[in-house]
């Protein structure tokens, strides 16, 4: 009980100092705003061939953006020597890594509900056969990039060289809740809501999420340290 | 246990002398030749094998990846980086002769088949793998073990949810080729057996050479190291 509050309070200091700085968060919105805006011309937006490219490009606005700043959410902590007193909690090397991920997942949430909006307009594209599935598809897909891509961003904030490594390590792992992600939102663009690959993926991503968030919570004692 | 295996490892060398030009010899002379795709079919006893090979050397890379991160075992460390660089080479080979075979045989160099996409992200999955020891150089011997097990683990666990995922892709799409239902003569399967045997030898051969070049190169360094105090010390 103790250890959640510790973890709560973890929570809080990465938003506080998210209230204050805005780094990250501004940096993640306007990297997807630009991406979407670049799709949206490189892309010609027609309706006809809608649900065939629209679902990648959402998802992959956001992908680039979650790149971006998953390695500065922890190497912010190396700074002032603030990962010694974060590794001095009263908590678990697996709760530490947990909290970040939790922290990580409320940040995406917000790119997701900013950005959303703005990409439907932009295209044309607001997923009318079932605009509320849009809900469950978001929280899974986000809560996948925020698992698996804290898990790398703490391995690969080791090296020296984190920026080229993160991706180089991250998306060939990402690729089936990618597909996940695509075949959903894709279903959510036919006229006819398409129940069985909507309910079959929504499982597939929830199982990626669970198996992740499990490796996360074995491996986070080797990676969790100065 | 051990030493049985040491003396086998002794005669490997030979051993593989022998073997490798009989399933050469073997694969083109004795295997009979398909009636569709012809003499290119001859590529298939190759592949499979390489494909076995490349995937066991992954699960290679896991296990002695799960051993290190239990005992800190130097020695395990060396077996995963060996097994996932011969692993790599090995899928280079499945990738370029199911490329070769996939042009003849079905008319396009590359189809969106579960397995063939599988291979490819694996070979990216481990490139990364080799890509994160060279960018772990110069940081502590036993950070960099770590690490890299982490990411063998990592990499290995998310094998299965790539099959799967692109198996169950695009369901839409039919599958355009199945090998496994194609009925194989018994002589190709003789064939078959033997040249993945012959393959799965070489494998063992080049990681304990590469291994024992890693023990070498490390005791090098220690060697290095203490030559270096010496000097330092020395008035």
């Amino acid at each position: 009980m103790k250890m959640l509050k510790t973890a709560a309070l973890l929570i809080k200091k990465d938003i506080q100092l998210e209230k204050n700085t805005g780094q990250l968060s501004g940096s993640i919105l306007l990297f997807a705003l630009l991406a979407g805006t670049i799709f949206s011309m490189a892309f010609l937006p027609g309706q006809d061939q809608l649900s065939n490219f629209f679902p990648g490009i959402y998802w992959f606005t956001q992908i680039f953006a979650v790149m971006l700043v998953l390695n500065r959410s922890f190497i912010r902590d190396t700074e002032n020597s603030c990962q010694t007193a974060i590794l001095m909690a009263p908590i678990t090397r697996e709760m530490l890594l947990l909290a970040r991920i939790f922290a990580n997942y409320l940040l995406f949430l917000l790119l997701t509900a900013i950005i959303s909006p703005v990409l439907f307009i932009l295209f044309d594209a607001f997923p009318v056969s079932g605009p509320l599935w849009l809900l469950p598809i978001v929280l899974l897909v986000n809560y996948g990039l925020a698992a698996t891509g804290s898990l790398l961003a703490a391995l690969a904030t080791s090296t020296r060289i984190s920026d080229i490594l993160l991706p180089v390590l991250l998306l060939p792992i990402l690729i089936p809740l990618i597909l996940a992600a695509i075949e959903t939102t894709r279903a959510l663009y036919f006229s006819q809501l398409d129940y069985d690959q909507l309910f079959f993926w929504l499982l597939f991503m929830l199982i990626y999420n669970i198996i992740s968030t499990l490796i996360s919570y074995l491996l986070a004692p080797y990676l969790m340290t100065e | 246990m051990l030493d049985s295996l040491k003396q086998l490892e002794k005669y490997l060398f030979y051993i593989l002398g022998i073997i490798i030009p009989l399933s050469i010899l073997a694969v083109f002379q004795y295997a009979p030749q398909e009636r569709v795709m012809g003499d290119v079919q001859r590529i298939f006893y190759y592949h499979v094998g390489s494909a076995w090979v490349g995937f066991f050397a992954f699960f290679i890379v896991f296990i002695a990846s799960i051993l290190y991160l239990r005992n800190k075992e130097p020695g395990c460390h060396r077996i995963s980086l060996a097994s996932a660089e011969i692993g790599v080479l090995f899928t280079t080979i499945v990738l370029g002769s199911g490329m070769l075979w996939g042009r003849s045989a079905w008319n396009t160099w590359w189809t969106w088949d579960p397995r063939l996409t599988t291979s490819l992200i694996l070979w990216l999955m481990y490139l990364g793998y080799l890509f994160l020891r060279l960018a772990l150089q110069g940081e502590e011997n036993e950070k960099q073990q770590r690490l890299a097990a982490v990411f063998g683990i990592i990499a290995f666990v998310n094998v299965p949810l790539v099959f799967f995922s692109i198996r169950w892709w695009r369901t839409i799409h039919p599958v355009v080729i199945e090998i496994g239902g194609t009925g194989l003569s018994p002589r190709m399967i003789q064939v078959l057996i033997f040249s993945v045997l012959a393959i799965s030898m070489l494998y063992l051969q080049l990681v304990s050479l590469r291994i024992k070049q890693l023990k070498n190169k490390d005791r090098l360094e220690k060697i290095q190291n203490i030559l270096r105090r010496k000097e330092g010390m020395a008035p």
